[in-house]
This record gives structure tokens, C-alpha cells and sequence, in this order.
């Protein structure tokens, strides 16, 4: 009988667990903040590709389009990039794609654009397979999570278009099941992506034994600060590949207690912001801070932003 | 998380149901497709994942969730970059290589080049298979690697305005610390590229 009580007790703290979890509302000022730095991130990715257009998605790209078909076909993808051979309807569609990247950096019609927004980045990754790596795995990820809540309830211009037609007094932005759902998405999200990143390395013999760092960073191709002074300091790049692998690994558990959570999330600064400065990778880096802010209470967001705006005024007057 | 509210909002019985269903199989697409790249050890799957996979894959392919993440996994290895010579209709020829971090700005363009560079390797098909491999997979991985080259190759000879253009893999080694300290401090020494084979492309190399 007793086992029976507390099997049900289980079960009923359980389902109120999952509830609380994913249906609390939850006030819109992080998610607003991720969508402008996703909108920076996704028109910042997507001008890069200006620099040679044609070479990319024309008709004579590095990965033709027949070429990009075969490799989706039975993969129930699809690209609008692959039925365009005008170059000229090329460059109209991708200034259109990077005019809508604007308007959801700055939050105007931000329900219709956070959604085209999608559409365009995803179009755009499977036309170009080959020439993605995680940013865009990141960029999409972020751009299918704020199609889910009123990104633009807050820092945007629908917000300041909202009060402005209002005559009463400006009410605070209103906590919303969708901004909480999008947001434990996210989070989520990022915990299978450091999970499997960290299981990943466990599979390497240079993780294990201490060399992965060195490797990382004395490689050419990617170093874009010189590292190499290392070389003599054994300890420090078998400390950093160590912390690396167990982070990585742990960060699905660790995040959450409040009280590891500064420490987890200052190891992503340390991390992305090493990868981002020493190994050429700014935008990924980048990428993945945005994402961690998920884990950043709207509360915090918006006194931060609030001090930091307070600071920019005082710097102006 | 901080919010106005603290407790969760009560939905109709049908909306929660249908919201939860929805949310289980998304995160399952999150999960499984990783999972699944974790446990391949090459042509060999874990029959769970296999089964796993093949419900979310349409999904997950779909919304680009289909990723192993694993970065810099499972080692930190050397670089693989393309080598090709350009012949011109004079019959001149010139070699060229990337990606090429001078003339390839700003960098997450020259990243998009590496990329490229490396995703050829990827689709290298491997000099041996196991004899069970269906002979479908084996020559489908070598249509791939072929229609990819093809496709970087077609797509040199239109840039240059070339009679022809060919291509090799090359593999950009990486030197040790201990090299490092005993001497070896050009990351960029010729002895440190190697030309990796194709036999086709092989008869070709300078």
C-alpha cells in the first residue's frame, strides 16, 4: 500500500515537474535579446556570402545544383536556392533574405520575420552542404526556436510601434508560455549539443591524453593567434583539454543546479571566446554564447541591459 | 528561470496533450541523430539507434537537426586542403591551393573554403570496406566523392576560363609539442603536406 502511495506521489510530483518545466510563463526579455543577436549573427553569415554569391549558389557554384539535389534527395529537404539560375533573381532573393535578417535584428513584424527567417537560413544550409560547419547548425537551431515566441515582445520596434498607439501608462511585456517553451527548447537544445560534443571527444585518444589542445591550436588552418609558446607548458594543455571533455560532458547536468550554473556558464566564455579569438572562429564562437544566454534569467537580462543603456546615456550626455 | 508567474499555466487537456506529444518527438529528433553518429563505428550502427533514427530522420533531415556534433572529435587531426592545376586553352598552367587565408577575407569566408576542402575528404570512400557492405553503398559513396569533385572541378575550369582542371587532396600534418620544442617551428614546412591518393588524379600530380 505504502509503495503504491508513494509510486503515485512520484508519479503526480513528476507530471507537475514536467508542467512547471515547460508551461510557466516566462517574461520575454532573454529571448529578446537572443533574437537580435541571432539576427546580427544570421545577417552577418548570410553577407559573408556576398563576397562571391555566384561561386557559391550561381549556376557554375563550387557545389552545383544538380550536385546539392543529389545529395538531398530521399532526405525530405528542400532549398528554394535550387530552382533559381538567374543571377539576377539570385541577388534579388539574397538582398531580400538579408533585408528580413534586418528587420528581425531590430524586431519589426518580428512574428513574420522570425519565421521567413527560418525558412531562408535553412534554405540556404541545404543548398550548401559542404560549406557549413556548426555556426550554421547554430544559427538555424536559434532561428527555429524564436519562431516559436513573441520574439519581438521587448527591444524591438513592434514593441515601441505597440506603446506608441497606446495612450495609457506603458505596461511591462507579458510573460508567455511559447517565450518559456522556445527557451527550455533551446536549453535543451545546447545540452544535447555538449553532451554529444563531449561524448565525441571521449572517442579520441588525444583527448584522453592530453594532446588535444595543442593540436587544436598549433594547427595552421584554423590558429589565428599564435599559441604555440605552449609547447613547453604540458600541464596547462593537458589542464585545458581535460576541462574541455568534462565540461562539455557534464555541462547537461550542471547547468541547471543554481549553484554551478555562473561557473558552467563562465567556462563557456573561457571556451568560446578562446575558440573565437585563437582558432579563427569568431562567428562560432559567437554562436554559441548567444545560446548559452538561454540559461540567463529575463530578470538578469533586463537589469543588465538597463544598466548598460543607463551607462551609454551618461557616456552621451 | 525568473519569471512574472511562478506556476504553470492550466491548458486545455487536448492542447496540453498535443503539446507534449510534439515536444517529445522534437527532442527525440535532438537526441537520436547525434546518438546514432556516436555509435557508428564505421560501416557498423547500433541497431537501437538504426531503429531510432529511422523515425525521426525525415524530421530531423528536414529541420536541419541531423547532427553529430562533434567538434574537433574524436581528435583534433590535420588539416585537409585542395591542390589543382589550372591548365589554360595556351596551354599554360598555374597550381593553386585551398583554402588560402591571403586571399580569402574576411575569415568566416576563408572558413567556408575550408570547409569545402574538408568535406571532399570526407566523401573520400575508404581503400578498404567490409565484405558485407552491399556493393549499392560502396559505389553510391564512390558517385558522391566523383560528383563532388566533378563539381569543384567544373566549377575552377568556369572561374579560370581553363581547358582543364585537376585536382588533388592534400593532407596538412600536424607537428607534435615535442617536434616543437625540438626545433620544428614552421607549421607551414613542405615536408608537413602530403599529397593523399586518387589513382585517377594520381597521373597527374606535378
Amino acid at each position: 500500500m505504502n509503495r503504491q502511495l508513494s509510486l503515485t506521489n512520484w508519479t503526480s510530483e513528476g507530471h507537475l515537474g514536467w508542467d512547471q518545466f515547460w508551461f510557466t510563463p516566462t517574461a520575454p526579455q532573454t529571448f529578446a535579446l537572443i533574437r537580435i543577436l541571432t539576427g546580427v549573427m544570421l545577417f552577418y553569415t548570410h553577407l559573408v556570402w556576398t563576397v562571391d554569391l555566384e561561386a557559391f549558389l550561381g549556376p557554375h557554384s563550387w557545389i552545383s545544383t544538380d550536385t546539392s539535389r543529389f545529395l538531398q534527395r530521399d532526405h525530405y529537404t528542400w532549398s528554394y536556392l535550387w530552382y533559381i539560375r538567374s543571377p539576377a533573381l539570385l541577388w534579388t532573393t539574397h538582398l531580400v533574405g538579408l533585408v528580413i535578417f534586418g528587420m528581425l535584428t531590430v524586431g519589426m513584424y518580428s512574428r513574420i520575420t522570425s519565421i521567413l527567417s527560418w525558412c531562408i537560413a535553412i534554405s540556404y544550409c541545404h543548398r550548401l552542404e559542404g560549406a557549413l560547419f556548426g555556426l550554421d547548425q547554430l544559427n538555424v537551431m536559434l532561428a527555429m526556436y524564436l519562431m516559436i515566441g513573441p520574439s519581438g515582445a521587448c527591444y524591438s520596434i513592434d514593441r515601441w510601434r505597440s506603446t506608441r498607439r497606446k495612450t495609457a501608462k506603458v505596461s511591462l511585456p507579458k510573460s508567455a508560455i511559447s517565450t518559456n517553451i522556445a527557451t527550455r527548447c533551446i536549453q535543451l537544445h545546447l545540452c544535447a549539443i555538449y553532451l554529444f560534443g563531449g561524448i565525441g571527444k571521449m572517442r579520441g585518444a588525444d583527448w584522453w591524453n592530453g594532446s588535444a589542445s595543442w593540436f587544436a591550436l598549433a594547427n595552421p588552418e584554423y590558429q589565428s593567434i599564435d599559441m604555440t609558446w605552449l609547447a613547453s607548458h604540458h600541464l596547462i594543455l593537458s589542464a585545458m583539454t581535460h576541462t574541455t571533455v568534462f565540461w562539455e560532458t557534464f555541462y547537461c547536468l550542471l547547468i541547471w543546479p543554481r549553484l554551478t550554473r555562473p561557473l558552467v556558464l563562465l567556462m563557456a566564455i573561457l571556451v568560446h571566446g578562446g575558440i573565437a579569438l585563437c582558432m579563427g572562429m569568431i562567428t562560432f564562437g559567437c554562436v554559441m554564447l548567444i545560446a548559452n544566454l538561454a540559461f540567463i534569467s529575463p530578470h538578469t537580462t533586463d537589469r543588465f541591459l538597463s544598466w548598460f543603456w543607463r551607462g551609454r546615456a551618461g557616456d552621451q550626455s | 528561470m525568473a519569471s512574472a508567474a511562478t506556476s504553470p499555466v492550466t491548458l486545455p487537456p487536448r492542447i496540453k496533450w498535443l503539446l507534449n506529444l510534439v515536444l517529445i518527438f522534437h527532442l527525440a529528433a535532438i537526441f537520436i541523430p547525434p546518438f546514432t553518429f556516436a555509435t557508428r563505428t564505421g560501416y557498423e550502427i547500433s541497431p537501437l539507434a538504426e531503429v531510432g533514427f529511422s523515425i525521426v530522420q525525415p524530421y530531423a533531415n528536414a529541420m536541419f537537426l541531423n547532427h553529430g556534433y562533434a567538434f574537433f572529435a574524436p581528435n583534433a587531426g590535420p588539416s585537409h586542403l585542395v591542390e589543382y592545376e589550372v591548365e589554360f586553352k595556351n596551354g599554360e598552367k598555374t597550381t593553386q591551393r585551398f583554402p588560402d587565408l591571403e586571399s580569402q577575407w574576411p575569415r568566416l569566408f576563408y572558413h567556408r573554403h575550408l570547409m569545402l576542402a574538408e568535406w571532399l575528404h570526407s566523401t573520400f570512400p575508404p581503400a578498404t570496406t567490409p565484405a558485407w557492405v552491399p556493393a549499392e553503398e560502396k559505389e553510391l559513396r564512390q558517385e558522391i566523392y566523383d560528383r563532388v569533385e566533378s563539381s569543384f572541378r567544373e566549377h575552377l575550369r568556369h572561374q579560370y576560363d581553363a581547358q582543364q582542371v585537376t585536382l588533388w587532396r592534400l593532407e596538412h600534418q600536424l607537428i607534435a609539442p615535442e617536434e616543437y620544442l625540438q626545433g620544428q617551428r614552421d607549421l607551414h614546412a613542405p615536408q608537413l603536406y602530403r599529397v593523399l591518393p586518387r589513382k585517377p588524379v594520381q597521373e597527374n600530380l606535378p
